[in-house]
């Protein structure tokens, strides 16, 4: 690395090489019978340069041979990209727990092991059809550039997932434990999810209309998913944010707050820097309702005039750095699960959606498939509920929290308590 | 290439072992509305070995070579590992050993083409798609992936493929008062760069559509007797039928299997579903899957029964069913899984006309814009539609999600048109993406489909 940063560093203002290598295994035992056990090893490097307002970038996994990627370099500077970038000075790291030598030595056999374990004590409480699987996973990255940073990390991390399927393909509720050592599950949660799965098999059919819904943490994503495309400094600088014009504005209930924290090493995936070199820190988006501060990366922090954020992605060797927010946070609030069902009248609990991804996003809207969902009654689970929607503006349901969980759960994209909302449109077919 | 694989192949001690080596070069260019957003070409490798020992089945990938014998020793642990575990031994069908190349013509080769006619290309699209003054922003990139796989089996096959993508994607966004809207830009294809010239007219097309949408009204949340259009009808196809037709999809699921059996009637009598990826020029056309078996065309459903089935060598022994050869990967990172092809319902004879007549009172939606599936529930976004009156296409709607249930809605698909269309862009993302996964029909007629206004 540090070769081609001296072949690179006195053609450019400035430049930078990152480097990263992972080794993963997983192992899924279906219905009972192992069925995949599945490695990948790889490592590869990448190049940025900045002159005179010019990127260039090139990647290239051929670590011993710098003449393609210099050749894949000067390609992209063809095309004068846009690069007005100030790479950050060398600053003192805040010390982070990313680290666990114990899961190094987790062998298949042990992943294996844990698999079968979760696989029957699930099958002992209910006769369902059951996908267990666990992995591991250790990164490094080190990441140079011309201003003198140096900076590496290396992290791990292991987890198992469990699913219940409901029969004929009816949808499955499933249970993430991410972990910072060995793979393990807490058999209090699964029971509560096998519970679930057995008040599910009664199917009723209410009428849709306005009600209130109660999203499960592994759903709130779909929510977040608007607030993460407007609050994005790219978002600001192309015109197309909604909330270009929001700071200091409530556009949340008071009962929201949403941050982004890649420091809190609490869970696997803190980092101290971020894909450009920048020291991380916490930033909120939404505190108490109030939109605070929009996120992005060292161009377009730069191009919408603030300070830069941290939390820029950088998924692998092959990808340039991003407006993120990787450890993204709600806040939780004060009521148990059982709390915030005995809080609805009439509504739905959503435990999976479709289709988060359409929907006019920049807008906030969407429209969403919600399956598997349960149908509440004066704070009793009355059944599932199939073939159902839900619609509507973030902007505006957001506005509609009854009442936030006490207890995060860590899912795509956002790890949050669950949520519980009023006067939501669902459509339901008769 | 064939030498250096079958030499570390013949390293594998196991009863049956492949090994894939592919090179991968990506070139891309992006606009950020008026911004040159990214040009690069980059060049990758790497290598994806299975191993299939006493019953015991495993892989792994590595894109250094110096790691040949860790991989090696990896694969061939954990298929011990699996051997000795498992409750079901795994077998491979027999399936044909194969000594071949397949280089698929390009019309007009990409490679030969210059950056500099790329980018100047792709900025005169970008510029043609800013016009409007109520256009604020665009994402509109060019992407060009290159696939050159050989593979290599302990039973002797040799195959040498490669796989040449072009795309121009993105989207574009309008905006008035506080209202922004946008629509997704689609083209491509896998046999030439002229898959993407002469475009003015679309895009002179999505720059007025996403302007007249600003006004357009959200559709109202309920139950819709709906025609789709063909690129609705593909995204449907693949959605709510296509992934219960991948064996891997079904196969451990007991009650799935009888569900899914061969010979049940799924479907109204009307619906013909075939897999299709031998046909050239389109995008999802390839010769050899990723495990070296050579793709053939599967009718899925005849007449509303179903009849076939998707398949890797693993699956097809386990269902007693013919292979395939739809085990694809989506690059060297990746061990292949069962993926569809080029699926598609079948055309009748009905013109679209009939089918607005028959529907009456309904909605005309258009354009895929997206959609997933979760067991039995599948769903799916149209960027735009019309209410329907008496047969006549009256005023454009928006904010259009579609949600069902897969065993009602093809029985409620009640009437299929006679005109055809396939995808130019694929992207379904099973695990992996298949940016060659191809879908299409023609236009159809589905009965009381959930749709979610705003």
């Amino acid at each position: 690395m540090e070769k081609l940063l001296n072949q690179i560093k006195d053609k450019f203002e400035q430049s930078e090489v990152f480097f990263s290598s992972s080794e993963d295994v997983s192992v899924t035992i279906a219905n009972g019978k192992l069925d995949a056990i599945e490695s990948n090893k790889e490592s590869g490097y990448s190049v940025r340069t900045f002159h005179k307002g010019v990127a260039g970038f090139a990647y290239s996994n051929k670590i011993s041979d710098t003449k393609p990627i210099l050749e894949s370099l000067d390609i992209s500077l063809i095309g004068k990209v846009e690069g007005n970038v100030d790479l950050p000075d060398p600053a003192d790291l805040p010390d982070l727990n990313t680290y666990n030598s114990q899961i190094e030595k987790v062998s298949s056999d042990s992943i294996n092991d844990i698999c079968e374990d979760l696989y029957k004590f699930i099958k002992n409480n209910v006769d369902a059809e059951i996908t267990t699987s666990g992995w591991k996973s250790v990164t490094e990255k080190r990441l140079l550039n011309s201003k003198g940073v140096d900076y590496s990390g290396k992290s791990s991390s292991s987890g198992l997932y469990a699913s219940i399927d409901y029969p004929g393909g009816g949808g499955s509720l499933n249970k993430v434990f991410k972990s910072k050592s060995t793979p393990e599950y807490c058999e209090k949660e699964i029971s509560k999810l096998i519970n679930m799965y057995k008040t599910g098999l009664n199917i009723v059919k209410p009428e849709g209309g306005k009600m209130k819904v109660l999203f499960m943490p592994n759903t709130v994503f779909s929510l977040i998913w608007r607030l993460y495309a407007a609050a994005k400094a790219d978002a600001v600088d192309q015109g197309v944010s909604v909330l270009k014009e929001k700071i200091g504005d409530k556009i949340f209930s008071e009962k929201i707050t949403i941050y982004n924290d890649p420091l809190n090493d609490e869970f696997p995936g803190a980092q101290a820097f971020d894909g450009e070199g920048v020291v991380n820190k916490r930033n909120y988006i939404v505190e108490n309702g109030v939109f605070r501060s929009f996120y992005g990366d060292l161009k377009f922090c730069k191009k919408i005039g603030i300070e830069p954020t941290g939390g820029s992605a950088r998924g692998s060797w092959r990808g340039q750095p991003s407006s993120s927010m990787s450890a993204m946070y709600v806040e939780p609030g004060e009521h148990s699960l059982e709390e915030l069902i005995a809080m609805m009248d009439k509504g739905i609990i959503i435990f999976g959606v479709l289709g988060a991804h359409s929907g006019n996003i920049p807008n906030g809207d969407l429209s969403i498939g919600i399956n598997p969902c349960f149908y509440v009654e004066n704070g009793e689970i009355k059944g599932r509920v199939k073939d159902s929607m839900l619609a509507g503006n973030v902007y505006d349901i957001m506005k509609n929290v009854l009442a936030v969980g006490n207890k995060s759960e860590s899912g795509y994209m956002v790890t949050s308590p669950p949520i519980l909302l009023d006067n939501i449109n669902i459509a339901i077919k008769q | 290439m064939f030498n250096r694989l079958n030499e570390l192949i013949s390293k594998v001690n196991a009863d049956y072992a492949d090994l894939r080596y592919e090179k991968k070069i990506v070139t891309s260019i992006s606009f950020r509305t008026r911004e040159i957003d990214n040009l690069s070409k980059n060049s990758t490798d790497g290598f994806v070995l299975r191993v299939l020992k006493n019953g015991g089945f495993a892989t792994v990938a590595f894109n250094n070579i110096d790691d040949a014998d860790f991989a090696i020793n990896n694969a061939v642990t954990n298929a011990e590992l699996y051997s000795e575990k498992t409750t079901k031994k795994v077998k491979f069908a027999p399936a044909p050993v194969v000594k071949d190349e397949f280089i698929p013509e390009q019309i007009e080769d990409p490679r030969n083409i210059s950056f500099e006619e790329k980018l100047e290309l792709m900025k005169k699209y970008n510029e043609i798609l800013l016009k409007p003054e109520k256009v604020i922003a665009t994402d509109l990139g060019y992407a060009e992936l290159f696939r050159d796989k050989w593979f290599v089996n302990t039973e002797g096959s040799e195959i040498h493929e490669e796989l040449l993508t072009t795309r121009l994607g993105g989207s574009i966004t309008s905006s008035y008062g506080s209202q922004n809207q946008d629509l997704r830009i689609k083209a491509g294809g896998s046999n030439g760069f002229q898959n993407v010239r002469n475009l003015e007219k679309y895009m002179e097309g999505r720059a007025k559509l996403v302007v007249e949408l600003l006004d357009a009204e959200s559709v109202k949340g309920g139950t819709y007797d709906c025609i789709i259009d063909p690129t609705l009808t593909g995204v449907f196809t693949h959605e709510a039928f296509g992934h219960f037709s991948e064996a891997d999809i079904t196969e451990n699921s007991p009650s799935l299997r009888e569900k899914m059996k061969i010979g049940t009637k799924l479907g109204n009598g009307i619906v013909n579903i075939t897999d299709n990826a031998t046909i050239p020029n389109q995008l999802g056309h390839y010769k050899y899957d990723d495990e070296g078996v050579a793709v053939r065309k599967t009718v899925l459903m005849k007449n509303g029964v179903l009849t076939g089935r998707l398949h890797s060598r693993k699956t097809a022994h386990e269902f007693g069913e013919p292979i395939s050869g739809h085990m694809i990967a989506e690059d060297y990172r990746y061990a292949p899984i069962v993926r569809m092809g080029t699926i598609f319902i079948e055309p009748t004879e009905n013109t679209k006309d009939e089918l607005f007549k028959t529907l009456g009172n309904g909605l005309y939606l258009c354009e895929g814009k997206g959609g997933q599936t979760m067991g039995e529930n599948f769903t799916f976004g149209a960027s735009y539609g019309y209410i329907v009156e008496n047969g006549k296409i009256k005023k454009m709607v928006k904010d259009l999600n579609i949600s069902g249930n897969l065993y009602n809605t093809l029985a409620d698909i009640s009437m299929i048109g006679s005109d055809f269309e396939l995808s130019k862009v694929g992207g379904c993302g099973k695990g992996q993406t298949n940016l060659r996964s191809c879908y299409g029909g023609p236009h159809i007629l589905i009965k009381n489909l959930v749709v979610g206004g705003k």
